[in-house]
């Protein structure tokens, strides 16, 4: 089978750059705001060097995103359920016009964010437990 | 509800409207990647976005086949 036709997955990803203000959280290991271990908490898997996998592999944009929530509670029933993927929730204050871009998925609290992951970490205003 | 696929790095990496799919897709990637089948599982998500079931992990899917 071809790598098209094995291809499964959206038709089309909406990508938007964020132009005012907004909040997004994301499960972290690092326990508070400024902590050097934030960077690679907020590090895509292509920047981590990881294989592409699965809708990755189509849509090397997504390989380069980190998976971020628009609540903080949808970000803790994720750790709830899958407590390896990290301990702590990060609040994210995004400046509008600073470069970072989010998609816009039909449904859902997930948003794919798109930002140089030291840019991100200083966007961190608050890190709790999850 | 949907079924997302995470890699414990906290990215997503695939979403699928049926478990079914989903957990066809997570085998295939727990055989792909034995040596990170841990590192990977499904999620279901309810309507709002919220987590709403057990995950699945790779490796739960692989000593199922073995």
């Amino acid at each position: 089978m071809s790598a098209v036709a094995s291809f499964t997955g959206p038709n089309r990803i909406v990508v938007v750059p964020v132009l005012e203000d907004v909040e997004l959280f994301r499960v972290v290991n690092a326990e508070r705001p400024h902590h050097p271990g934030l960077v690679l908490d907020l590090t895509s898997n292509y920047e981590r060097q990881a294989r592409p996998r699965r809708v990755e592999r189509f849509y090397s944009v997504l390989h380069m995103a980190v998976s971020t929530f628009m609540t903080r509670d949808a970000a803790c029933t994720l750790v709830e359920r899958f407590p390896g993927i990290g301990t702590h929730v990060a609040r994210l204050r995004l400046p509008g016009g600073a470069g970072f871009c989010v998609d816009v998925p039909p449904r859902g609290a997930h948003r794919s964010l798109w930002g140089a992951p030291v840019q991100l970490a200083a966007c961190v205003v608050e890190v709790e437990p999850a | 509800m949907t079924h997302g696929i995470f890699t414990s790095t906290g990215n997503l990496v695939a979403w699928f409207e049926s478990k079914k799919d989903a957990l066809a897709a997570l085998a295939e990637l727990a055989r792909d990647e034995p040596e990170a089948a841990d590192e990977i599982a499904a999620v279901p998500f309810d309507d709002d976005g919220k987590a709403c079931g057990p995950a699945v992990k790779g490796s739960a899917l692989r000593a199922k086949a073995a």
